[in-house]
């Protein structure tokens, strides 16, 4: 597991709305509710969660769930320190605590078990039951917001989340953004050439029509700022486009050959 | 990094030409498949124009690459814009020049559109039409008709081949237009060159009309046939036609003594009855417009079918990929014992170590245990449809030889890394006559006798999937023994038989699937160049996950998710298979 504690620093993470996705968060995190956020990998739901943050003037803790998260990771446990117990608060608990926001990414991978204990804090009670300290209760202090991100790519038939855990959401979908914000988005975030990171786009899209290719995940909009970095700091368009889209996306011989040819003849 | 990913980082010395066609195709396919918005297949080929049939882009071996993918790329633009419409292609027949000249304003209307992705460095090749775009299909054929001062598209970026778009799965209901008409003027004034320009084609289906003994009957039959895609080649010998033949189409099941046509189609196989002391299986069937089963509906037999030499085209490999991949699917986990390390300590090996120890020994200090996942806990059942449809021909060699030669990779592969499989081909000859020939069983191992009789089976007769998935369900169920079970149904994934059609056959099968899952059988197909329409294969199998593939060896790609989901929606709500089957037992 990791967790990671940002606090709140001058410069906001850039974040450039698609929709309404913006209106929807700040409603919701005013109103006491707790979010979830759906769109693919690499579409910018973590950083919009930190921008979202950063607006608020609130912390952010996030826990990158996997299939052995238990619920004492987000809670908390009873360490040995010194030959004593002592109690460690878990992410989870410490934003509770201290009013700030908790953001769970792909909760679909953590363990039922874990992810029911959320419940209790995600609908109006917004209380959290520590079983482990003899069932104490505590209330979430005023900030605290609850953020999960889910990807329903084919991923959703494997592990889909509970209809209970969902009913207690708001959701945000979010997608890959159209070509022109991407664009932008893509050159704020790289500082390459407003011509290669066109190619890269069209490349992209191109990417993304293709059906039944045996691909996983197409190439995200993080996928397009690593290769915009990549250009940025001296490789050619092509080998960007190469190590950071086609690369990543598969291992099998004859797929890589076809995304070659399409990297040859959408980037220059 | 990008050596990493380097065509030519292993070529093999001196591949054949008709291997570099293949490897070449392959790589082209995917930015057809981009352009198009679609699966899109190439064949590198001996024809002299490039085409396509909106699923197939032919590219004429004698192309250089550059060509070639110049040509690709307009073809693939031309599905992308949906101008390759069987309602076009036909006003398009015999007319070389006007289907050059809409090949440029289709193209024209497709660099128009901002959601084709067609590469930058092509746009100004294909840019033939200057004008402004037309906006609709019907548009581009009105002006290219009446030619208006419209250059012709130049022969390297292709053709529009009417009688191909016409065959290809784009094809619905335009034989019916033509059957309606056979002696329309127009038909007659061909042309000789566009004649020869389809000389490679299957036989002309227009000539077929002419020729056809049945010229005359009911036109009806033949939109049906087209619709439900059933386009045959007729066999030269015609002895299968009567079964091949819908028995009973919509407007017929009321009228005619169903009974009778099915017993008097042919039996083509030397059949050794091995189940019929324990009699038929009966299954029930849904009846999706009422809402209710019919009772005791279908009877399924088991046969064993007799064995033969294997023909030249069917040669079993084992597909390494595949088995690759199979061999992370459907594990349980296993104690292991006397490990050096582990979750939990092993008893046994902790008082042989004190003992050990007591004695003055050197004690084996592996006295921890471990739970891995390595026991493989995974029955299949392989289900290959061997009904007529399947003897029908894309690019040349029957779907039937692709789904055999998937089947046989896959049952091997399963076999091989140590699953439970079985395997059985099925067909039917309306409800009483649901036919499993077996393959193999769970308990017979995937031998020179199951090959045999793999490669003498010969699709005949109709799909009643519903009743043969219920029967492989029951198999798996019963028979299989393991925790985690799968139906695999190998099929074109169309629905017919008689009585068993459109709606009524989605809605049974449907019916059959979510039975299966819900009894803890995961289920999936695969079907191979099959012209069943997109949809209809989506509403026959939208709720479990099916695939369509080009080619048998690309079902490594996509064997992995799809088990997973497969096994997934059958075990859901039991997140460990600890809790379950036998190995449970063994723990």
């Amino acid at each position: 597991m990791t967790t990671t504690g940002s606090s709140v620093s001058t410069a906001a993470p850039y974040y450039l709305p698609v929709r309404d996705e913006v209106e929807v968060f700040e409603a919701a995190y005013r109103g006491r509710l707790s979010i979830m956020l759906k769109g693919p990998t690499g579409c910018g739901k973590t950083r919009f969660v930190e921008h979202m943050a950063h607006r608020f003037g609130v912390d952010l803790h996030t826990v990158s769930c996997h299939e052995d998260i238990t619920a004492a990771d987000l809670l908390g446990r009873y360490l040995l320190v010194g030959g004593e117990t002592q109690w460690v608060d878990g992410p989870l608990t410490r934003s509770v605590r201290k009013g700030a926001i908790c953001y769970l990414d792909e909760i679909v991978e953590a363990r039922q078990d874990s992810i029911v204990s959320i419940h209790p804090l995600a609908d109006h009670r917004r209380e959290l039951s520590l079983e482990r300290q003899g069932g104490t209760k505590l209330n979430a202090a005023d900030g605290f917001g609850l953020v999960i991100s889910y990807n329903p790519g084919y991923q959703s038939i494997l592990k889909d989340l509970k209809i209970s855990t969902r009913q207690r959401m708001v959701a945000i979908e979010l997608g890959y953004p159209p070509p022109e914000l991407e664009h932008s988005i893509v050159l704020h975030e790289t500082g390459a050439h407003e011509d290669v990171v066109g190619d890269f786009i069209n490349l992209a899209q191109a990417i993304r029509r293709l059906e039944d290719s045996g691909l996983k995940e197409v190439a995200s909009t993080r996928t397009l700022v690593a290769a915009g970095v990549l250009v940025a700091n001296g490789l050619t368009p092509r080998q960007a486009a190469v190590a950071a889209m086609a690369g990543p996306l598969t291992d099998d011989r004859v797929l890589q050959d076809g995304l070659l040819t399409m990297v040859d003849n959408y980037v220059s | 990094m990008s050596a990493v990913l380097s065509p030519e980082a292993d070529e093999a010395p001196g591949p054949s030409p008709v291997e570099l066609r293949s490897v070449a195709a392959g790589r082209l396919a995917l930015l057809g498949g981009a352009i198009a918005g679609q699966k899109i297949s190439v064949n590198i080929d001996d024809v002299d124009r490039p085409f396509s049939d909106g699923e197939t882009v032919f590219l004429p071996a004698a192309f250089d690459d550059a060509s070639q993918l110049l040509a690709l790329v307009a073809q693939a633009s031309l599905v992308a814009a949906g101008s390759l419409e069987p309602r076009v292609a036909v006003r398009l027949i015999g007319r070389a020049s006007p289907a050059r000249r809409y090949v440029s304003l289709e193209l024209a209307r497709a660099l128009a559109d901002p959601t084709i992705p067609i590469p930058n460095r092509h746009r100004a090749a294909l840019r033939i039409w200057d004008g402004s775009p037309s906006s609709s299909v019907a548009e581009s054929l009105d002006m290219a008709l009446n030619a208006v001062g419209i250059p012709e598209a130049p022969a390297a970026l292709g053709t529009i081949r009417p009688r191909k778009v016409m065959a290809g799965s784009g094809g619905s209901g335009l034989l019916s237009s033509m059957a309606k008409k056979p002696s329309d003027g127009r038909q007659k004034e061909m042309p000789v060159d566009e004649l020869d320009d389809d000389e490679d084609s299957e036989e002309s289906k227009i000539l077929k009309l002419f020729s056809s003994p049945f010229q005359f009957e009911n036109p009806l039959f033949k939109l049906m046939r087209n619709q439900l895609g059933m386009k045959r080649r007729p066999k030269p010998d015609g002895d299968d036609g009567g079964a091949e033949l819908p028995v009973a189409g919509a407007s017929a099941v009321t009228h005619v003594g169903k009974d009778a046509q099915l017993m008097a189609a042919p039996d083509d196989l030397d059949l050794n009855v091995i189940d019929h002391e324990a009699g038929d299986f009966h299954y029930p069937e849904w009846n999706g417009h009422k809402g209710t089963y019919r009772e005791d509906w279908c009877a399924v037999g088991e046969f064993m079918p007799a064995e033969g030499e294997p023909d030249g085209e069917f040669h079993p490999v084992t597909d390494f990929t595949l088995r690759r991949r199979l061999a992370s699917l459907g594990l349980a986990y296993e104690r292991h014992r006397h490990q050096a390390d582990g979750d939990g300590i092993d008893v046994h090996a902790l008082v042989e170590f004190a003992v050990s120890k007591a004695m003055g020994e050197t004690p084996d200090d592996h006295v921890y245990q471990t739970r891995l996942k390595t026991g493989h806990d995974l029955g299949v059942v392989v289900l290959l449809d061997a009904s007529g449809s399947t003897a029908h021909r894309t690019n040349g060699a029957p779907i039937w030889n692709q789904h055999r030669q998937l089947a046989a990779n896959l049952i091997g592969a399963l076999e091989q890394v140590g699953d439970r499989v079985a395997a059985y081909g099925f067909n039917s000859r309306g409800r009483h006559h649901v036919r499993f020939l077996m393959i193999k069983d769970f308990e017979h191992r995937f031998d020179a006798s199951a090959v045999r009789r793999l490669a003498t089976l010969e699709p005949s007769g109709f799909t009643r999937i519903g009743a043969a998935v219920r029967h492989a369900t029951h198999i798996a169920a019963e028979q299989s023994g393991t925790a985690n079970r799968l139906v695999v149904v190998v099929s074109d994934g169309f629905a017919y038989d008689d009585g068993y059609h459109g709606r009524y056959a989605e809605r049974d099968t449907r019916r059959a699937l979510d039975e299966a899952v819900e009894s803890g059988v995961g289920c999936m197909c695969v079907s191979i160049a099959s012209d069943t329409r997109a949809e209809a294969l989506e509403r026959l199998w939208g709720s479990v996950s099916h695939v369509r593939l080009g080619e048998a060896d690309e079902l490594s790609r996509h064997v992995v998710p799809m088990f997973q989901s497969a096994l997934n929606a059958a075990g859901s709500g039991t997140r460990d298979i600890r809790d379950r089957g036998p190995l449970a037992a063994a723990r």
